[in-house]
């Protein structure tokens, strides 16, 4: 098992705006090396309830890139978020220009020697700092983040585009919600409709419905057709009798989750994105959340992207604090 | 939607919000909206009956609004508040979660507020329009916030609320000062832990003191130049001279729950604007009352960014409102005392104070009874 490489300023740039956001909802994340891509992973039991990821692709992150072992070329491991965001904070303060990485075993004492992932960077100062490991992990642990990382954008018929303004709109709206109800109900409609709407013991409702959203793909987009047959009446009763409309008539894909989770997941948006992308899963399982830097890779706008998915609250009754 | 009895418009979101969170006297605290021609009153009590606070929205405070006395059919109902055509009891902790919803949107759009839907319920809605960013679909991107918060009926009935109510009559003494050195002093008498005495004599010269006396802590008195022409006070008058005591978890409450953005710093008369001001009445059975004489919109600038003066980009609109409350709140040192319970009510349109309320019955006879007098 083998794995050296340079990480490219760029690189260092993006690791320091993602981890942060993993550091948000847990202690430890895992990486995963695939000879493409760069993967930082975290699932439920790690983040609480989410599974989220961002994937770079090592032409994007990275000047030189070697990678072996016995499991198809991939390595992961696992590591605690704080340790590495100060290696990152480190490394942008120190205005490293050459980083390499290395994953590397220290003879701790006689008879055990330990992983360490290898920071050896030269800028104003030149520092070489360890970051201690688990694993590196076996080919079943891989598997089931290999699961984690392929599993979205493959059941979700349709998606909403949220530039920045309404991605932060939608986050804030998450927060303010928190005070009110424990659970969330979000819907979309191919009419470019999003909501979300909480309750409070039956005696208070809160929600926010965005309209006028673009649909992806293009060919699902039904939001000329539908406004043939809607008035345009801006009431705030409208909101509600507009979702309960789009449900009665199955147009609506709804799904129940928890508003603390949601919010959690659209912290997303505090790593600069240019725009995410929500949608439902076909079997309403969960919700996906997809972050894009369409503007500011280098490689094509697929290069860099955060994906974040918020499972569905299965019974109403169901409390996950 | 003439259906509606209420169908206001507010346009300072995070004054509104700001301003209700000062009716908040006990963790679970009711209050009491009466909707009437002249504006909105919301009222709390503390559960000791003691205590009571009460904000008045007058009509103009709103960016529009509209009463349908003909809608309110069987709810209307005529309070003590007023001419009130309508009255309904809320979770103040609901509606200030829910209206902090609302609170971003603050200088981007204004917040509808209607009155009974089908259920009785307070309607909240806002709506934001922009262009969409992305060209290609060429569409404006909508936002509607909406908030529905079903009325409270237990433990405050709408008909036993007027009654309960507490009255100020016959008022003997007052005093008016800027709210932040009424919230000052209030502050600085808590560490005594005891009840606060506002003592007030015209002979042989005008004196007002504030006092505290602890078990262990002794005496801590503040007094306050209350000679002719005295730069702390705006207003004395004292027909009766004596010394009145009140719990002071209630004198906390009256004097410092309007956050400090909102009332602004004590001594910007210099710099031409005029400082939030309180007056504080004396009645019978030492029953004080205390207003606050709140602007909103200079808090909506605060908010915005800069600090309660006038260099904003809001232009010539803003000035003449300034202006207007500027006159205004220097006339109503004089004017809201008397006898009536609405603090600004001679505040003609265009001008934008809103009297926050507070009432409170004295301590009865502490003195010897409950011992505050020990020899130290």
């Amino acid at each position: 098992m083998k794995f050296k490489c340079t990480l490219s300023s760029m690189g260092v740039t993006w690791l320091e705006r993602f981890v942060p956001i993993f550091e948000k909802m847990g202690k430890e994340l895992s990486v995963l090396f695939t000879p493409e891509t760069l993967h930082l992973v975290q699932g439920a039991a790690d983040s609480g309830g989410l599974e989220l990821h961002a994937d770079l692709l090592v032409k994007e992150a990275f000047d030189e890139y070697r990678i072996a072992s016995n499991n198809a070329d991939k390595i992961a491991v696992k590591l605690e978020t704080a340790t590495l965001y100060r290696v990152l904070r480190g490394l942008v303060g120190s205005e490293a220009t050459h980083v390499e990485v290395k994953l590397i075993k220290r003879v701790i004492r006689e008879g055990l020697s330990l992983p360490f992932l290898n920071f050896a960077s030269t800028g104003l100062v030149d520092i070489t700092q360890d970051v201690p490991l688990g694993g590196p992990l076996n080919k079943r642990e891989l598997e089931d983040l290999e699961h984690i990382v392929q599993a979205n954008v493959v059941n979700v018929p349709y998606w909403l585009n949220l530039d920045r303004q309404a991605t932060e709109g939608a986050h804030q709206a998450a927060e303010r919600f928190k005070a009110v109800g424990p659970r969330t109900e979000l819907a979309t409609t191919k009419a470019g409709s999003l909501h979300l709407a909480t309750a409070k013991g039956g005696s208070v409702t809160l929600g926010t419905e965005y309209r006028g959203l673009p649909v992806l793909p293009v060919a699902e987009d039904q939001y000329e057709t539908a406004q043939g047959g809607v008035d345009d009446d801006d009431d705030a009763a409208g909101a509600s009798e507009r979702l309960a409309e789009a449900v009665a008539s199955g147009s609506a894909a709804l799904v129940a989750v928890n508003t603390k989770q949601l919010w959690k997941g659209l912290q997303g948006v505090q790593t600069n994105p240019s725009n995410a992308m929500i949608g439902v899963a076909s079997n309403r399982g969960h919700m996906e959340l997809v972050f894009r830097y369409d503007r500011q890779t280098v490689n094509g706008p697929d290069a860099v992207g955060l994906f974040v998915r918020v499972p569905a609250e299965i019974d109403e009754d169901f409390d996950f604090d | 939607m003439d259906d509606w009895v209420l169908d206001a418009r507010v346009d300072q979101i995070r004054s509104f919000v700001s301003v209700l969170g000062a009716l908040k006297l006990s963790k679970r605290q009711l209050v009491h909206v009466s909707v009437a021609e002249r504006g909105v009153t919301v009222v709390a009590q503390d559960p000791s009956k003691s205590l009571q606070a009460q904000v008045n929205f007058r009509a103009e405070t709103f960016a529009s609004y509209r009463v349908n006395a003909s809608a309110a059919g069987t709810q209307g109902h005529v309070s003590g508040v007023g001419s009130a055509v309508g009255t309904f009891g809320l979770d103040l902790g609901s509606l200030i979660d829910v209206l902090n919803a609302f609170a971003p949107l603050d200088g981007e759009c204004e917040l509808s507020m209607r009155w009974p839907d089908r259920d009785n319920s307070l309607v909240l809605a806002a709506l934001t329009v922009r262009d969409a960013a992305d060209p290609h679909a060429g569409r404006p991107a909508r936002m509607c916030t909406h908030a529905s918060i079903a009325p409270e009926v237990d433990g405050w009935s709408t008909t036993s609320a007027a009654d309960a109510e507490l009255v100020f009559r016959g008022e003997r003494n007052a005093f008016a000062m800027p709210t932040t050195a009424l919230r000052e002093i209030v502050d600085d008498l808590e560490w005594p832990c005891a009840p606060m005495t506002i003592a007030m004599s015209s002979h042989p010269s005008p004196s007002l003191s504030f006092s505290s006396k602890g078990k262990d802590t002794g005496e801590l008195r503040i007094d306050v130049d209350a000679t002719p022409g005295s730069s702390a006070l705006t207003e004395f008058s004292c027909a009766e001279s004596g010394a009145w005591t009140y719990r002071y978890r209630f004198m906390k409450a009256a004097a410092s729950s309007l956050p400090p953005a909102l009332v602004g710093p004590a001594h910007a008369r210099e710099e031409g604007g005029s400082p939030t001001m309180t007056r504080v009445a004396i009645g019978e059975g030492g029953v004080v009352k205390i207003v606050h004489l709140v602007h909103m919109n200079r808090a909506a600038h605060a908010n915005a960014g800069g600090h309660h003066h006038h260099h904003h980009s809001g232009g010539y609109g803003d000035s003449q409102r300034y202006g207007g409350v500027g006159g205004g709140t220097r006339g109503t040192g004089g004017t809201a005392g008397h006898g009536g319970t609405r603090g600004g009510g001679t505040q003609g349109p265009g001008s934008y104070v809103v009297p926050v309320t507070f009432v409170a019955y004295a301590e009865v006879e502490i003195d010897e009874d409950e011992g505050y007098n020990e020899p130290l």
